[in-house]
């Protein structure tokens, strides 16, 4: 088997073999369609705002406001009593929005979601188990690490990722050279996230450390690494788990004042992690969602 | 790059733009070609982003960065393209009769045969981080900018789409390959 960087040579190669592109035909229609096609100048939105002066359009923004914002308030204020692993309160039975229409294919181009449920299926996400999850407007699809997302920024996203962990590091600072396999049940997983050392922090949700998620036992953790670290003195950030297989390098990475919940969930004898983080700076009202999301996850079987 | 010259194509200077345009026109192809890997979506986005460049462009502010914002318009095209493809189809270039068929010849062919088959099967996101790497030689910055996404997501991006790739090649290889060879 080549190596990750002996594969992008050959995909450097493969690349840059001469495809024979010619564009002078599409240059051609370009240049025709000039006359017809008129300039957008920087103004071209300015001059839409005095529309906003009526009253009546005020009316309506305000009008739609108030619908949506009654709208998300009746979906996931019931269930804001409701918290992550990262909660100290005994976990309860959930109030996931429930899968009543037949969920949508998980996209396979990146992009904003309509709410709704979602499937993704094994293949797609290199989980052992395809799964269902419900989503609000807001969110974003990132289709090249499977990742459902609301926010642009690596430390202060919110992200939902079911993910399936094979690979540890022992030390998440200096993490090079200290890959370990996980076992084969959620058990072994969630004993070898736990002693994950270096300076994240982490424990099992207490008490008695479980919750349930669809109709499976699911073992809460959390993790956390302090706001004011400083991680320059750490191998390239600080990681938490490798990909899938277990190639040194890539993986998890948790970013100072986040946090990175993972459910172990044991789903029909294949541990399932399903990974939610949030930053400190995140609003609850979105951490909220980021739980109810997790909360929603109904497996295949 | 001539910032004069994207400056008179702003002011609606059609010779100007013109000439901007050729200058990037076959790269643009190649480039939406790797992406989406059909000559016929390649140049439908092409011409989707040079127009869009042509009527946008009085809205770039700073000229210098032209060409990250072209890029820019170029795979929002490809993405508009990928999106209306329903099915993939077939692109078939047959190879001159006379080419001798040495081992090393067949080894090549079977090792391009292979990565375009494993290539096609990455999602859209995942080709153009490696097309805007490998093929355009733009920096992990660059193509933050040009995708608007923050540098770490690039880098695990491209990471994922060479685990993905391998996954695909190791998945597609199959024992009459090996016999062919032999």
């Amino acid at each position: 088997m080549s190596t990750e960087r002996d594969l992008s040579g050959r995909v450097r190669s493969w690349l840059r073999e001469d495809g024979h592109e010619d564009a002078d035909r599409v240059l051609n229609l370009v240049l025709d369609q000039l006359d017809t096609t008129p300039q957008r100048h920087a103004g071209w939105l300015a001059r839409r705002f005095p529309i906003m002066r009526s009253t009546t359009f005020r009316f309506g923004i305000a009008a739609a406001a108030v619908l949506i914002l009654a709208f998300i308030g009746y979906q996931f204020l019931p269930g804001m009593a409701n918290g992550g692993p990262s909660s100290s309160t005994s976990p309860s039975p959930s109030v996931a929005p429930t899968l009543e229409t037949t969920p949508i294919p998980f996209p396979t181009t990146s992009g904003d979601l309509a709410a709704g449920s979602y499937h993704m299926s094994d293949s797609h996400a290199g989980i052992p188990v395809g799964l269902a999850f419900t989503v609000p407007d807001g969110w974003r699809a990132d289709v090249a690490d499977s990742f459902v997302r609301k926010g642009s920024d690596d430390a202060t996203s919110l992200v939902f990722a079911p993910w399936s962990i094979t690979h540890v590091y022992a030390d998440a600072c200096h993490w090079q050279g200290t890959l370990e396999a996980v076992g084969p049940t959620a058990d072994d997983l969630a004993t070898a996230l736990e002693a994950i050392g270096g300076v994240v922090w982490s424990h099992r949700s207490e008490p008695p450390g479980h919750s349930n998620i669809d109709s499976y036992t699911a073992i809460g953790l959390s993790f956390a690494v302090p706001s004011d670290f400083d991680a320059s003195g750490c191998d390239q950030g600080i990681r938490l788990w490798a990909d899938t297989g277990g190639s040194e390098g890539g993986g998890w990475l948790i970013h100072p004042g986040q946090t990175v919940d993972v459910y172990v969930v044991d789903a029909g004898g294949t541990p399932v992690a399903l990974v939610a983080t949030s930053n400190s700076s995140n609003e609850a009202a979105d951490i909220n969602e980021l739980t109810q999301i997790v909360r929603s996850v109904r497996f295949d079987r | 790059m001539d910032t004069d010259l994207v400056a008179r194509a702003q002011r609606g200077d059609q010779e100007a733009f013109a000439e901007l345009a050729a200058a990037r026109a076959d790269r643009f192809l190649a480039a939406s070609h790797r992406i989406l890997r059909d000559l016929a979506l390649a140049e439908d986005a092409t011409q989707q982003a040079l127009l869009s460049i042509w009527r946008d462009l009085p809205q770039l502010r700073d000229p210098a960065r032209f060409d990250a914002w072209s890029y820019r318009l170029l795979v929002r095209a490809c993405y508009a393209e990928a999106g209306r493809s329903r099915r993939w189809t077939p692109n078939l270039r047959l190879l001159p009769a006379d080419e001798p068929m040495v081992a090393d010849g067949l080894a090549t062919i079977i090792d391009r045969d292979q990565l375009e088959r494993g290539f096609r099967r990455l999602s859209v996101d995942h080709r153009t981080v490696l097309v805007l790497q490998h093929f355009l030689d733009l920096s992990l910055s660059e193509i933050a900018d040009v995708l608007g996404i923050p540098e770490g997501t690039v880098a695990s991006r491209i990471h994922h789409a060479i685990r993905r790739l391998r996954a695909a090649l190791d998945a597609d290889a199959r024992p009459v390959t090996r016999e062919a060879l032999q």
